[in-house]
């Protein structure tokens, strides 16, 4: 038996191997149809696209996995990327320390979230709602209707390259790859996870759920002000309506990762990331109305939806496949 | 009212009623009549079959094989909302109250006042005030029903049940929230139903309470009927024995553990009206059982130690140490206390998670290098408990839902075991468990007191209480009213006196 663990090591998730299948599908599908698609460019531009939506659901991925969800995060997102500009010019802070402020007032609005439902017991849902009509009245007060320019470092930061790769990705893949570490292999990550599975149960065990809960949500505040920061720096300036819609792709992408992969997979992440933006780019180069888009991405929430539902019906039963967390 | 034949007797006839859950046979072949214009008591421990057969008579499930016949109409798989036409009201044990609405519209819930396709609570409320005037219990009809205590709660619903005038209503554990004057309310009110021809179907733990209010009692007895007789020639003695009866022994593989220091002292706890002044001891090596009806406040005690809930009095001393008030449950582990809860879905287990993330939850620390889990760890700690406890299927892989119940309280109780805890506190550890498992887990149970463990279980069950503790304690309405070793007392003493009665024996 151990024997056989070995090499079974080796081998990715039968999720992870169906899941490379479909995005082979969706490359050949576009490919064949518009063969501009099918090129290395243009899967560089659709991985660089899809690695910040990929954060910000990495974020809603982990307050998922406690228990809750963050509606907030897009906008809070957008709101640490206006007040970076805000610290910079009407403040006129220097780049970093203006960095690190935009991205402390995220955290607070995080852990503003994080109080109201762990200590106060609001259900996610309207605690992070509230926050974002919150952030939303605030931002129009804040900065008067201005829209602000990020300047050379912070643009430098976002548009620079590393060894040929985009800061954007190797930032994004860091991310990714610091949370999913924390989530999946450690006790602190476990225990957040338990949370969410069975507060309950978690209490009985001696699990502090309320801070775990809370820690949740400073948790995905933090990573909405790095994801607000790197946007300002790629779109080069920060406009009102920044963050408005973020909501929705990491909805989307933290939901059916979750389904698929059972729970909290950073790997899980990244790949449903990358496989919404192939759909959507494509869709895009072939022309069709943008109104497909939408169509597409929602009728692919609610389908994941539905499917988790029957998978994890069947997982009950499956003895042999991996079945626990982080493989 | 259509035409009804000839009055019978047996205004409900129950016919080889048989229900099943999955492997588990509630009901094996109940016969049962219930009869006309008295209060029918029904008796029988945890597990008996009563409120399924009263969730069968409410047509909430449907039985698998057999008759029921109301008035000689057979009215087998009804819908509950056609029984409750028909005059048959259940008032269930859970308060199915809904907080938010007022009072006059939870007592309405059932079929609330319509005009013109709209809901016109107000029209109701003659008919709700002359109830509450009936019932001798005034409520305010505005306030929301949340804000009333449990007590006032219960009469809302007996309210709800009275409105439909019904011609057998049964109560399911009805003093259970109640204190001494509004059990006498209640007690006054079923003689005026009975005065007025209505039939009653009395559940209850307290003898006290049979032989005051009912007529007739009936025994039941791991799913059947064993007993009906009228409660003026049934003797407290022939009651208990009916109860239990001549049961298989199971094997109680009790290991003789010498007792040592004292581990738990609690002096006078008390909490709300649940706990009132519980004083007790546990030592090192010994297992002592707390034994008492439903709601007598042992799941209390050992929640309170644990730290879940707030007691309001009393002093609780482990090792020497003295319990804060402000006391958790991380606390109470690192004190050296182990908790099984007594509801193993909810509470005990991580339910879609792994086995092994099940069994390394309490102890992360022993499966983790620096807080980072160990895979090699985590499956040597895992596999070696699986083995064991002998969970079936022998997969620490597995997900905790997919196993049998018996299976996942090796669990449960496994993830206890990383360390040696000097107190283990459990809760019905053995409920809706297999004999093979229960066997397992008194295994355990003996291992953990000869190792020097303090074990103090509570339970429901008196062949388990019997055949495995040192010392009984039995609790009754929050309070310690007899204690024993198994030795010097019988079963039939015991349960007599869980009930509120027995003087009797010795």
């Amino acid at each position: 038996m151990k024997r056989k663990f070995m090499w079974e090591k080796l081998l990715p998730t039968p999720q992870t191997m169906s899941f490379i299948g479909l995005m082979l599908i969706c490359l050949a599908a576009f490919g064949l149809l518009k063969p501009a698609y099918a090129t290395a460019d243009n899967l560089y531009a659709i991985v660089l696209s899809a690695c910040l939506s990929a954060v910000l659901a990495l974020g809603m991925g982990v307050v998922i996995s406690a228990g809750g969800f963050d509606l907030c995060i897009g906008h809070a997102a957008g709101f640490a990327a206006l007040m970076c500009g805000y610290f910079l010019r009407s403040l006129g802070m220097d780049p970093y320390p203006a960095m690190l402020a935009a991205l402390g007032t995220a955290v607070l609005i995080g852990a503003v979230n994080g109080f109201l439902v762990a200590w106060m017991g609001i259900s996610s849902f309207i605690a992070t709602l509230g926050m974002q009509f919150v952030l939303v009245g605030v931002r129009q007060w804040i900065t008067a209707g201005n829209s602000y320019r990020s300047g050379n470092t912070i643009k430098q930061l976002a548009q620079g390259n590393a060894l040929g790769v985009s800061n954007l990705i190797l930032f994004s893949a860091l991310m990714l790859a610091i949370v999913g570490f924390a989530m999946q292999k450690t006790a602190f990550g476990r225990k957040m996870q338990f949370t969410g599975s069975n507060i309950v149960a978690s209490d009985y065990i001696g699990i502090p759920t309320k801070r775990y809960t809370f820690l949740s949500f400073l948790l995905s505040g933090a990573i909405a002000g790095i994801v607000g920061i790197l946007q300002f720096g790629k779109l080069t300036s920060a406009t009102i309506n920044m963050g408005d819609g973020w909501l929705f792709n990491a909805m989307t992408i933290a939901v059916f990762s979750s389904v698929i992969f059972g729970r909290f997979k950073a790997h899980g992440i990244a790949l449903v990331a990358i496989l919404l933006t192939m759909i959507t780019t494509g869709i895009n180069m072939l022309g069709v109305s943008s109104a497909w888009t939408n169509f597409v991405l929602g009728a692919i929430l609610l389908l994941s939806l539905f499917a988790g539902k029957y998978l994890r019906f069947n997982q009950i039963k499956v003895r042999k496949g991996r079945v626990s967390h982080g493989c | 009212m259509p035409y009804r034949g000839e009055r019978v007797n047996e205004i409900l006839q129950m016919r080889n009623i048989h229900k099943s859950f999955g492997a588990t046979q509630a009901l094996k072949g109940v016969d049962l009549d219930i009869l006309r214009g008295q209060v029918n008591a029904i008796v029988g421990s945890n597990g008996a079959g009563k409120s399924t057969l009263m969730k069968t008579l409410a047509g909430i499930y449907r039985p698998d094989e057999g008759t029921i016949l109301f008035d000689g109409q057979d009215i087998t798989g009804f819908t509950p909302l056609k029984l409750q036409e028909l005059g048959i009201q259940v008032v269930h044990q859970v308060l199915n109250i809904v907080g938010s609405m007022s009072v006059l519209e939870n007592i309405l819930l059932a079929n609330p006042p319509v005009r013109c396709g709209l809901l016109k609570w107000k029209s109701g409320q003659d008919t709700v005030r002359r109830i509450l005037k009936e019932i001798d219990f005034p409520l305010e009809l505005s306030a929301p029903a949340g804000s009333l205590s449990v007590s006032q709660q219960q009469f809302v619903i007996l309210a709800r049940a009275l409105i439909h005038q019904p011609k057998i209503l049964v109560l399911d554990e009805p003093t259970a929230r109640l204190g001494m004057e509004e059990t006498q309310k209640l007690f006054a009110l079923i003689r005026t139903l009975k005065q007025r021809g209505a039939t009653i179907i009395y559940i209850s733990h307290r003898m006290e309470e049979i032989y005051t209010i009912c007529d007739r009692i009936s025994v039941f007895r791991d799913g059947m009927h064993v007993l009906s007789k009228e409660a003026a020639l049934l003797s407290e003695a022939e009651l208990v024995q009916a109860m239990l009866g001549k049961r298989m022994e199971t094997f109680f593989p009790k290991e003789e553990a010498p007792i040592g220091g004292e581990v738990l002292r609690i002096q006078d706890l008390r909490y709300r009206d649940r706990l009132n002044g519980v004083s007790l001891n546990v030592h090192a090596g010994e297992i002592v059982s707390l034994v008492g009806a439903v709601g007598a406040g042992k799941t209390e005690i050992l929640e309170c130690l644990f730290g879940l809930r707030q007691w309001d009095g009393g002093k609780m001393t482990l090792r020497g140490t003295e319990l804060s008030r402000g006391h958790n449950a991380r606390r109470a582990i690192d004190l050296g206390m182990a908790l099984i809860p007594e509801d193993r879905a909810s509470q005990g287990m991580i339910g879609d998670d792994t086995v092994r993330a099940n069994l390394s939850s309490v102890d992360m620390a022993k499966a983790c290098h620096a807080g980072v889990f160990s895979r090699a760890k985590e499956d040597q700690l895992a596999q070696k408990l699986v083995d064991r406890l002998d969970v079936r299927p022998n997969d620490i892989r597995y997900i905790m839902t997919g196993l049998s119940g018996g299976n996942q309280q090796k669990v449960v109780v496994g993830k206890w075991l990383t360390a040696e805890y000097p107190l283990y506190l459990m809760d019905e550890v053995t409920a809706g468990v297999d004999i093979e498992a229960k066997a397992e887990i008194y295994k355990i149970i003996g291992q953990i007191a000869q190792k020097g463990g303090a074990v103090l279980l509570a339970t429901g069950d008196i062949e388990e209480a019997m055949g495995i503790s040192d010392r009984i304690i039995v609790l009754y309405k929050g309070r310690i009213i007899y204690e024993s070793s198994p030795a010097q007392t019988t079963k039939d003493d015991l349960l007599a006196r869980i009930m509120g009665g027995g003087t009797h024996a010795q």
